[in-house]
């Protein structure tokens, strides 16, 4: 009754060995997967808020501001976002681009300057716990 | 040979049917919950998800839809039409009616639908992989045994002899324990020692439980994690430890349940400190977790329990 046939021993091999093999071939093959979430180390991390003159909050991701943990996933990701100009979120960005980033993207989108950016850095505070270790504040005028 | 036998736990060996059937009864309300959300999920809300979003520049469906156009894969109606298949199958599935037919439509329309969601979302979530892929183990083993299977229902011994194949735990296990294998790995090739770091468990936490600059504890798990770095490397460390050893671990018949309860427990931290629903991974894990004998016991001793005049247990393995 539980003989397995020559068909069935062939389909059955064949999917046992495509667990392990097809992750490591194509890394995202649904339901395949050697790209697991929070792989990425780091000891601190990155996020940032924008705002215009009226204190409207704009879009991180209109503005290239996304700062993903997960930003090794991105490729992979079926939406697709305006690049982020301040990745990897794990270390400093070079602000000079991206104020002349978001100068730029504000002009085409007339949004009210000035702009006011923000970047906040947590990581190690006292040995033991994590917080906010360092900040950052930029206005951006119209022109530079 | 004795000693190598004893380390599978009899993981080769044909088994009853209960254990499978609990969890294949899991799998396919999960497929009958999904098909019931798309059925009634309205326009607005299917408007409001990432593609419709105006920053959206465009989408690439990904995994089992990636030949559709873009927009097929974006249609409500596509969505709508894939749920009510799915739910017709998964009925007639859970009924026993059809041994072939909605086993394959169900896996092929729950596959399409997962693929559909991720193809709908940014930051997708690796939580709809199991759940697939347990799926398509029953759906093989249903098609491969239907004639034994119709034969053994209608003969009235589906629940007690041994009639599900040794292979189907076998392929479950396999894939379970290479996924995890490969995400320690990967853990360990993108992080090398600092993979177990505390301080980068504590800033993920951080992160999902906090606002712009401000600290919002809101789970006691949470909290410990945050207030304690040694807890974190510890939590950090076994993570990627147990990750790193599943497949291993998986085959060995008195180390699985163990192996299978520490990864249970990594994704039960992740639930209640980073709201992350690995639901369906944590199900399966504590699955594996029961010995196989276990669940022909339990049902052994509830049927004696509940009809005096159950019929006797027969093994065929």
């Amino acid at each position: 009754m539980n003989t397995a046939s020559r068909l069935e021993q062939l389909i059955v091999g064949a999917l046992l060995a495509s667990t392990a093999l097809v992750p490591p071939l194509f890394v995202e093959a649904f339901p395949y997967s050697t790209a697991p979430m929070f792989a990425a180390a780091f000891d601190e991390i990155w996020s940032y808020s924008l705002k215009d003159a009226d204190g409207k909050v704009l879009s991180n991701d209109v503005y290239g501001l996304r700062t993903n943990p997960n930003w090794y996933l991105e490729d992979f990701y079926a939406v697709k976002f305006p690049a982020t100009v301040v990745a990897p979120p794990t270390r400093a960005a070079d602000m000079e681009t991206v104020v002349a980033h978001i100068r730029e993207t504000g002009r085409a989108r007339n949004e009210k300057f000035p702009l006011q950016l923000r970047a906040i850095c947590c990581g190690n505070v006292d040995g033991s716990r994590v917080g906010v270790c360092r900040r950052g504040e930029w206005t951006i005028e119209d022109s530079p | 040979m004795n000693r190598i036998t004893r380390l599978w736990d009899g993981l080769f060996e044909p088994r009853r049917a209960v254990g499978y059937e609990l969890l294949l009864l899991a799998v396919l309300l999960k497929a009958v919950r999904d098909a019931v959300h798309y059925l009634t999920m309205s326009a607005e809300e299917f408007q409001q998800i990432d593609p419709f979003l105006p920053q959206t520049l465009k989408v690439v469906p990904t995994g089992w839809v990636a030949w559709m156009p873009v927009d097929l894969a974006l249609s409500q109606a596509l969505q709508r039409g894939l749920a009510l298949v799915l739910l017709v199958a998964a009925v007639l599935w859970l009924l026993k009616r059809s041994f072939v037919i909605a086993p394959l439509v169900c896996t092929i329309c729950f596959g399409l639908l997962q693929s559909l969601h991720l193809s709908h979302m940014f930051n997708y979530k690796h939580q709809h992989l199991i759940t697939t892929w347990v799926m398509i183990v029953f759906a093989v083993v249903y098609i491969l045994r239907q004639a034994n299977f119709r034969i053994a229902l209608r003969e009235r011994r589906f629940w007690n002899e041994a009639v599900y194949p040794a292979w189907a735990a076998v392929l479950i296990i396999s894939f379970l324990g290479f996924q995890y294998t490969y995400s320690g790995i990967e853990k360990l090739r993108q992080g090398g020692l600092q993979a177990g770091s505390g301080v980068k468990l504590q800033l993920l936490v951080h992160k999902g439980n906090a606002s712009f600059d401000q600290l919002t504890r809101t789970s006691p798990a949470a909290r410990l994690i945050l207030e304690h770095r040694w807890m974190a490397t510890a939590a950090m460390t076994a993570s990627v430890i147990f990750e790193t050893g599943a497949v291993v671990a998986f085959f060995i018949g008195w180390l699985r349940p163990w192996w299978a309860l520490g990864l249970a427990g990594m994704h039960v931290a992740v639930i209640l400190s980073m709201h992350i629903p690995f639901l369906p991974n944590t199900l399966v894990l504590c699955w594996l977790a029961v010995p196989f004998a276990w669940w022909s016991l339990a049902f052994d001793a509830v049927r004696s329990r509940l009809f005096s005049t159950a019929r006797p247990v027969v093994s065929t393995s």
